[in-house]
């Protein structure tokens, strides 16, 4: 990912979910912070999505369970795009 | 392409546009997640002139949140509720489960699902109005193509749920349907939903589905806060017919014949839908006034004919003049005004210098005319009330009026009127043209309180509020109920919540007569507290309890406050006014 794709997903991020994820360990799980809330996250995929002109199977949004995988998983759409 | 709500919203909020907009309490229930509608919601309502406070019920609640009075509802009384239903959700996988029943367990489980809302919605204490939507059509049956002819298939399951729906609105005046059905298939199933955001988390609507059910939502608000328009101003050449009459004549422009022609019939005809449903109808059109009168008297194929419209202004002046000259005739505000014509000259012409009127954006292609003219959110209503149906005869009534009035001096003419009145007291059988009134009229209106008809509803009901309604006649016909005065009494003191009429009865003092039959019955000894509240358009009564004789006690920004004793009060019938009995 380069420097203005992190800030977009930064930005994004901050938002929907009002937190600095690039301040948040990459290992922590989502179901362990506060502010993620389910709703939210879907609304989160869905602005990634349509930011980046990429699209996630569910598959893909049911195993995105931490902050490492969210980034991972962004880096490798935007790659194959 | 989609619209960011999120960022339309913050960007209004922090310019501090709604600082003066009325508050409304919206709470939003439904069977699936609907949170995304949120900003969409929230816009729509900012630019219609609210400021929407939105709360969201659990997920499929309603029934139990409507009932339970420890339910966030009931705390949070909220001025409208939306319940979003969808066949998917509510149904509990009918869909999956309908191969193995038959028809009557099929109709048992519907009437079931049926009577769960119509107990909820009839026993509720709430005092909010309810809009409801219908089920969709499941998009999928298990019988495939046969489902559409078979008894227990699907599609007549969902049928009789939305005909079930029906008969409750029927029972409850408080609650309104919204066609959720028309909504998906106007815009098509697959784009309204969102198949993987239902599996992921419930969120039935795409941004494009939350976008439109947001926006109709917003058409009944609009509709039951009464901010719909009433009069609409048509050009002639190439709006209601092809071509220029002065060049082609009365039979060769096109209406009727050819394909264009058809659509300019079709353009009438739903304009014509618009007339009968209660909108008055006018023209403004740069012609010759033989030219024009000729294709009325021998134009076989016009639809709309010259006793439709209530005004022609057919002339040479600037259209903005003709618009206005209009409103002072009809006597209505000119945002209640909505334009059409071909030409983005006289469009912008209109638009500039008078900007509260809305213009209709004519397409380059003339074909889509009658689904514009259609789909236009201008004249939605949640009524038709007999002065709807009347409108427009009551209007020319009015134009008769004005005639008598040039001829004669005041007094003379008021005489002439020979104007009777009768005053009702908590007329429910006209409780919707009360409430019509109560939310409409802004010029002759002394505090405008707007009341939803659950509200009128229990006023008339308690004993604290009496509700007078006014209906008025002359010699030239019926003007009907016209006029409210809600009076409240509060033990030691009365207050004059309400004092409106309508502006098309003004100028007779009828006021007058009007205030003091509703004051007849109460008791002289006691002080009566009456108040005026400033708005955008009520300046002319703002010295009217003055002239009534009340004693101005407290002037305040934009309050007046009054008080007078009942029995110091002097008021005199009006000689030209007959009162009948109620």
């Amino acid at each position: 990912m380069d420097k203005n794709e992190l800030s977009k997903v930064k930005e994004i991020v901050n938002s929907i979910m009002g937190i600095d994820i690039t301040s948040l360990d990459p290992e922590k799980k989502f179901n362990s912070i506060p502010e993620w809330d389910s709703f939210n996250n879907l609304m989160l995929i869905s602005k990634f999505q349509d930011e980046f002109r990429i699209e996630f199977t569910a598959v893909e949004i049911e195993n995105t369970q931490r902050v490492k995988d969210l980034f991972s998983l962004i880096e490798n759409k935007i790659k194959s795009n | 392409m989609i619209k960011e709500y999120e960022k339309l919203v913050k960007e209004f909020e922090s310019d501090k546009k709604d600082k003066d907009f009325k508050e409304l309490k919206i709470a939003v229930l439904s069977t699936y997640t609907l949170k995304n509608i949120l900003y969409p919601l929230k816009y729509n309502l900012l630019i219609s002139g609210y400021k929407p406070i939105i709360k969201f019920g659990g997920y499929n609640q309603f029934i139990q949140e409507l009932m339970d009075e420890s339910s966030f509802l009931y705390e949070f009384k909220p001025d409208v509720i939306l319940i979003a239903l969808n066949s998917r959700s509510y149904l509990e996988d009918l869909e999956f489960t309908i191969l193995d029943k038959n028809k009557k367990e099929i109709n048992e489980l519907i009437n079931e699902k049926v009577s769960f809302i119509k107990t909820a919605i009839l026993s509720t204490r709430l005092k909010s109005k309810i809009i409801l939507t219908n089920l969709d059509h499941f998009m999928y049956s298990p019988y495939g193509l046969m489902d559409i002819s078979r008894d227990e298939g699907i599609h007549s399951a969902i049928e009789l749920f939305n005909n079930g729906l029906i008969e409750i609105k029927k029972e409850s005046k408080s609650l309104e349907l919204l066609d959720f059905e028309k909504i998906c298939s106007f815009y098509g199933k697959k784009n309204i939903f969102d198949e993987k955001m239902f599996f992921l988390g419930k969120i039935l609507l795409s941004s494009l589905g939350a976008e439109k059910i947001s926006e109709e939502f917003t058409l009944f608000i609009k509709a039951a806060y009464g901010k719909n328009k009433k009069v609409l101003v048509v050009d002639l050449d190439n709006t209601l017919w092809r071509g220029v009459v002065g060049e082609e004549g009365a039979l060769g422009i096109g209406i009727g014949e050819g394909p264009v022609g058809e659509i300019y019939k079709e353009v009438q005809k739903v304009i014509l839908n618009y007339k009968k449903m209660g909108v008055v109808i006018a023209i403004s059109s740069k012609n010759n006034e033989t030219d024009v009168s000729e294709v009325f008297s021998n134009n076989r194929n016009m639809i709309l004919k010259s006793e439709d419209f209530i005004i022609k202004k057919i002339n040479w002046q600037p259209k903005s003049l003709n618009i206005q000259s209009i409103a002072k005739e009809l006597n209505l505000g000119l945002d209640s005004f909505v334009f059409l014509d071909d030409n983005p000259a006289e469009r912008l012409e209109v638009k500039t210098a008078l900007p509260m009127i809305e213009v209709i954006d004519f397409p380059k292609d003339v074909a889509l005319l009658p689904a514009i003219l259609k789909e236009m959110p201008y004249f939605k209503s949640l009524s038709l009330t007999e002065e709807d149906k009347k409108r427009h005869e009551m209007y020319s009534l009015e134009l008769k009026r004005n005639e008598l009035k040039e001829s004669y001096s005041i007094e003379e003419y008021l005489k002439k009127l020979e104007t009777s009145i009768t005053v009702k007291i908590d007329d429910f059988e006209n409780i919707e043209r009360i409430v019509q009134l109560i939310n409409k009229t802004n010029q002759f209106n002394l505090r405008t309180k707007r009341y939803t008809l659950e509200q009128v509803k229990s006023m008339m009901e308690s004993r604290e509020y009496s509700v007078y309604s006014l209906s008025v006649k002359d010699k030239f016909g019926e003007l009907g109920l016209t006029g409210v005065i809600i009076i409240k009494d509060e033990g030691k003191d009365y207050f004059l919540d309400t004092f409106l009429l309508s502006c098309r009865i003004l100028s007779r003092k009828i006021e007058n007569q009007f205030f003091l039959e509703s004051i007849k019955s109460l008791r002289n000894d006691k002080l009566v507290h009456a108040e005026y509240i400033q708005s955008d358009k009520n300046e002319q009564v703002k010295d009217f309890y003055d002239l009534l004789g009340f004693n101005l006690i407290e002037e305040d920004g934009k309050t007046k406050k009054y008080s007078k004793l009942l029995k110091d009060l002097f008021l005199t019938n009006i000689d030209w006014i007959t009162v009948k009995n109620g």
